[in-house]
């Protein structure tokens, strides 16, 4: 799926979708990345990875008019998918507050995780495409700081001191700019 | 043209061919086996194009003509990129029985020294170190490590869309990249191969008697045909009607 691709999926998936109230999307991973315009345009992603819903009990309702979308436009069933969320450890703490808003289809609200989360994140998953994505995000003394922080802290949620160790080797090899 | 420009024009190709890339795809088919050869020249500056490739390959490497391909790693590709092409039809063939690049992967060797796959991992002393580490036996033994390879089949068009939008393949799916499959590939892209039975054969990487008996083959479906000219005494080789039908896009 490209950018256009996605905003068409869940332009429709507004329109299908229908709940007592309205709920808010946060993507992380690929589509987030190339929503805000953080990674190129020769960027391929497989599927929208939702890592929050708000509210939570709402995520089997999108997920069935998601479905519905895949078969009008030919996606796989699992286009949008929650599947990252057995990795909640792996989003920041005070995520919300720097979410970036995506747009609103409907009764939707989606927001992807802001720049310095996703450069985190792909830190944590450490896959080499993610470290080509880190290195297209031109990573600044901030964000490598902010990062360092974020795995001080995973321990405290779960995350494996071997996983931490690996992402701590990533984060000590990448090449920093002074600016984006 | 600039690596960038590169990259640009394989991900427009491979997105012709039913890669879930967002790019625009290219206006013509690609010719498949220089495709493999220019993909394999660029890889190691983006795992996305090495994973889709090889992802692309898993499903649809019947699509390949393997003998025009051996021949063009023959004659084309230089040879510090062999471990490379190598380790993708290596990775692509993994659980297709009978292995279905086998010909072709004994032709190619490993690289003279064990480094890692992508640039970006040779980039730094300590990424180099922990691609080592994460290596997979597989990438080991082509002498470029790089981490299990997950295909990403969702980020492929189906096979009814590649079809439809690149007839010419629906042949080669017919002849499962056999001899026949590199015939027309090479009447199609390579300049000459018509001009004679035996230029022909040296195009399409086949022996003489193999090409005729392929042409024979052809000739009862109207996809080739030769004319034999007296005055040159040689026989010219054409991409027939259905086979120029075929191959249009």
């Amino acid at each position: 799926m490209n950018t256009t691709a996605i905003e068409r999926a869940l332009a429709m998936l507004g329109e299908r979708f229908s709940y007592h109230t309205e709920v808010e999307l946060l993507l992380v991973g690929g589509a987030a990345g190339m929503l805000t315009g953080l990674l190129p345009r020769a960027r391929t992603t497989t599927d929208c990875d939702v890592m929050a819903y708000v509210p939570e009990e709402a995520m089997g309702a999108v997920e069935n008019a998601a479905e519905e979308v895949a078969s009008e436009l030919g996606l796989a069933a699992t286009w949008l998918n929650s599947n990252v969320q057995i990795r909640r450890d792996a989003l920041p703490d005070e995520w919300q507050s720097r979410r970036v808003w995506i747009g609103t289809w409907g009764q939707l609200r989606v927001f992807a995780v802001s720049r310095v989360d996703l450069i985190a994140m792909k830190v944590l998953a450490g896959r080499v495409q993610d470290l080509e994505d880190i290195r297209s995000m031109r990573p600044r003394p901030d964000d490598v700081e902010f990062v360092r922080r974020y795995l001080d802290g995973l321990r405290a949620k779960g995350t494996t001191p071997g996983q931490i160790a690996e992402a701590r080797e990533v984060l000590e090899s990448l090449e920093v700019h002074d600016s984006e | 043209m600039t690596v960038s420009d590169r990259l640009d024009s394989l991900i427009s190709q491979w997105t012709r061919i039913g890669v879930g890339f967002g790019a625009e795809p290219s206006p013509e088919p690609p010719d498949l086996e220089r495709l493999l050869l220019e993909t394999a020249r660029e890889a190691s500056g983006m795992a996305r194009l090495f994973i889709m490739a090889a992802t692309w390959l898993h499903r649809y490497g019947d699509l390949i003509a393997k003998h025009r391909l051996k021949r063009l790693i023959r004659d084309e590709l230089e040879h510090e990129h062999h471990a490379t092409l190598g380790l993708l039809l290596d990775i692509a063939q993994q659980g297709t029985h009978p292995a279905q690049f086998a010909s072709i992967v004994r032709e190619l060797s490993p690289g003279p020294e064990p480094r890692p796959l992508f640039d970006i991992e040779r980039s730094s002393a300590k990424l180099a170190e922990r691609a080592e580490r994460r290596a997979t036996p597989i990438s080991a033994r082509w002498g470029l490590w790089c981490e299990e390879i997950e295909f990403k089949d969702d980020a492929l068009r189906p096979a009814s869309w590649v079809m439809s939008r690149n007839p010419g393949l629906v042949m080669r799916a017919d002849f499962r990249g056999d001899l026949r499959a590199s015939v027309l590939a090479a009447l199609e892209n390579d300049a000459d191969a018509g001009r004679s039975e035996l230029d022909l054969a040296r195009r399409c990487g086949g022996s003489r008697a193999q090409v005729r008996s392929a042409l024979d083959n052809l000739e009862l479906t109207g996809k080739a045909r030769r004319t034999r000219s007296d005055r040159e005494r040689r026989t010219r080789i054409t991409l027939g009607r259905s086979g120029r039908a075929e191959t249009a896009s």
